[in-house]
């Protein structure tokens, strides 16, 4: 079957899936959605205001002693806006739809992708692609037909925070920026909305339900400044574990019932901390209402009239959404090569016809690596036969070296477990080298500074992971052994010795040392040679930029960076390389 | 004396440790604490000022409180995903 017989059959499978679904929800709605046993004054039965089938439906809980039928009546009277549809909204708006909220909006913006569907559990694969909004309303619906869902696929901007949040009697933070964070809750503040605010992140979450009048704070209260752009972490690079959001949402919705039946108490000056490792809750009590908040205090000057053109980028720096971070262009276009030029520069060195490539020349072709033979000798590359045959690795590749940076500081910053640092750096000194990326002075150093996890999951072959860690980290240890062959031979794993050297006054002597082999023999006269390319790629081409600048400030000038990293090379080169 | 240190998200990723224990100053108010903090630890300037700061479970209202043996504190930075 060829390529286009696949996208047909998929998109026809897709189309059905969607249809079979619709007509469940239809038949469901002709089945449970009738409103006709409600009771009639003086007939056969009376109750709190509930339909027939409203008791039935939520009979399991207005059964509850500590909930009962009063509660459910209220919340079927009651609305919840989500702002929202992602890790924390989808377990919120499916609780509260299911629950029997009567009427439940969806805020978001954005369409749905792969990489959502691990946590964003209100959305199906065929939604991929689609309005997240819309499709957890189709969920929404189809869970409980009895209920109104609305969905608000234009976001939550300033211009209409306002208009939405005084529309329902509850609103729920499930969103994913500082920006909107900031918004909902200075909205709700004037609207005097009870704003029930979640957050998860990695292995962490967070939960507390703000603006609660009289004495309840409100974000700003919390947080009166805006954190710095480096702590706003985006689930796509630092990582979320699916669950963590998926408690926390419920955990929204769970306030939520509660602030719309007055049944328990709900968190209002107080922080719920989840830490998804020990399994473990921590509650903080926090500060009450702050006079002088300019939000929720007597004298606040973020105020009906002026909500709507506050500039809530230029105070958190960031955009209303978690997008990617955008293309820098930090180092000189000299210093940077195209993935077009990388793939030639990875092809073997018998094929290259010189160093210096022509324009038009063909890329490698990964899919058929060059086979050295075994038996090759120390000047050759490493076989790339020793490789997996695909045109990269995957996840368990024995390619998969990771020297990881900072690890010549014990309590340094680095996220990996105790017992593992160090050991990347053992393995080159070792004479088993990592398998990838070891090359004669013949060809160029291939440096990935991804995080390990991110090079373990997919890299291309022949290069060596070397994750970066930021400008304010120290500079990779493997990297400064590189100019310290000699010292960094046999010497023990985690030397703190390497790294005093690096702002030593003597960089042209070390540069002289610089030894590319990494055999286990230095040899001075290769050393200048050797010297010639480092080139340095990462996800999407911002990180490898700083870590050029970093290698040529210590007078690397072989440094090069690729543009657009690994994202460019699955675009433009092997678009089997996942993206994500 | 010592006093108990909890990082959470973020200042936990900057600091590298979630629990750690100091010694400090006996009658060390929570400012003298924070600076020796920020000391050790100055990737925290990150979150320096951005953060809920609490001593014993409790949101530290004042700076010049005076920290007893086996306080607890915390530094809980916000987390905005979702
Ligand atoms: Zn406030």
């Amino acid at each position: 079957m060829d390529g286009s017989q696949d996208a047909l059959v998929a998109s026809l499978r897709a189309e059905n899936q969607e249809l079979i679904r619709r007509l469940a929800s239809q038949d469901s709605a002709q089945q449970y959605r009738s409103d006709s046993t409600v009771p009639q004054a003086g007939l056969a039965w009376e109750g709190c205001g509930l339909t027939g089938s409203q008791v039935a439906r939520y009979s399991r809980q207005l059964v509850l002693p500590s909930f009962g039928p009063q509660a459910q009546a209220r919340l079927c009277k009651g609305s919840v806006l989500v702002i929202g549809a992602g890790g924390l909204g989808s377990p919120a708006v499916l609780y509260l739809a299911a629950g029997g909220v009567g009427r439940v909006g969806i805020v978001d913006t954005d369409a749905l992708e792969l990489s959502n569907l691990h946590r964003q559990i209100a959305h199906q694969e065929v939604s991929v692609g689609k309005h997240k909004a819309a499709s957890a309303a189709v969920s929404c619906r189809a869970l409980n037909s009895s209920i109104q869902v609305i969905a608000h696929e234009q976001g939550l901007l300033p211009g209409n925070a306002l208009d939405l949040v005084s529309a329902y009697d509850v609103v729920l933070d499930c969103s994913d920026n500082a920006p909107t964070r900031y918004l909902a809750s200075d909205a709700c503040c004037i609207a005097a909305k009870p704003l029930v605010s979640g957050a998860a992140l990695g292995m962490d979450g967070q939960l507390t339900t703000l603006c609660v009048a009289p004495a309840g704070p409100c974000y700003r209260c919390l947080y009166p400044q805006a954190p710095a752009l480096a702590s706003c972490r985006r689930c796509a690079e630092a990582g979320v574990l699916g669950v963590a959001p998926g408690i926390i949402g419920t955990l929204q919705a769970l306030e939520a019932i509660k602030l719309l039946t007055g049944v328990g108490q709900p968190l209002t000056s107080r922080l719920l901390l989840l830490d998804c490792l020990s399994t473990g809750f921590r509650t903080i009590k926090l500060r009450h209402r702050q006079p002088a908040c300019i939000a929720c205090g007597p004298h606040a000057t973020i105020t009906a009239s002026n909500l709507a053109s506050y500039d809530y980028r230029a105070f958190t720096g960031q955009p209303f959404n978690d997008a990617a971070p955008p293309s820098i262009s930090l180092i000189p276009a000299a210093q940077r090569l195209s993935v077009q030029d990388l793939a030639s520069r990875m092809q073997p060195a018998s094929t290259r016809p010189s160093n210096q490539l022509q324009p038009n020349q063909q890329p490698a072709a990964f899919s058929r690596p060059h086979v050295a033979e075994p038996e090759a000798s120390n000047d050759s590359m490493i076989p790339i036969s020793r490789l997996p045959s695909a045109d990269f690795c995957a996840s368990g590749c024995v390619a998969a070296e990771t020297v990881p940076i900072g690890h010549q500081q014990a309590n340094s910053c680095n996220p990996l477990p105790e017992g593992d640092e160090g050991q990347g750096a053992k393995g080159f000194d070792s004479a088993s080298q990592p398998s990838g990326g070891v090359q004669s002075s013949a060809g160029p150093l291939l440096l990935d500074v991804r995080p390990k996890e991110q090079f373990a999951a997919a890299h291309l072959p022949g290069f060596v992971n070397v994750p970066y860690q930021g400008p304010h980290k120290p500079l990779p240890a493997f990297l400064l052994e590189l100019c310290h062959p000699s010292q960094s031979v046999n010497q023990a794993p985690g030397v703190s010795s390497v790294l005093p050297s690096l702002s030593a006054s003597e960089p042209d002597a070390r540069i002289q040392n610089l030894e590319l082999g990494l055999s286990q023999t230095p040899k001075p006269s290769d050393q200048c040679e050797a010297a010639g390319e480092i080139l340095v790629v990462c996800r999407r081409g911002n990180d490898s930029q700083e870590v050029v600048q970093q290698l040529r400030s210590l007078g690397i000038t072989g440094a090069m960076d690729i543009i657009g990293g690994l994202t460019a090379w699955s675009q433009s080169v092997d678009p089997s390389f996942p993206i994500y | 004396m010592r006093v108990r240190l909890l990082f959470f998200a973020r200042a936990r990723e900057l600091a590298g440790v979630g629990e750690t224990e100091v010694e400090v100053a006996s009658h060390a108010t929570a400012a003298v604490v924070l600076k020796q903090v920020l000391e050790t630890w100055p990737a925290l300037e990150e979150v320096s000022g951005r953060c809920v700061l609490a001593v014993n479970q409790e949101y530290l209202e004042d700076m010049a409180r005076i920290l007893k043996e086996g306080d607890e504190v915390a530094v809980l930075p916000p987390v905005s995903g979702g």
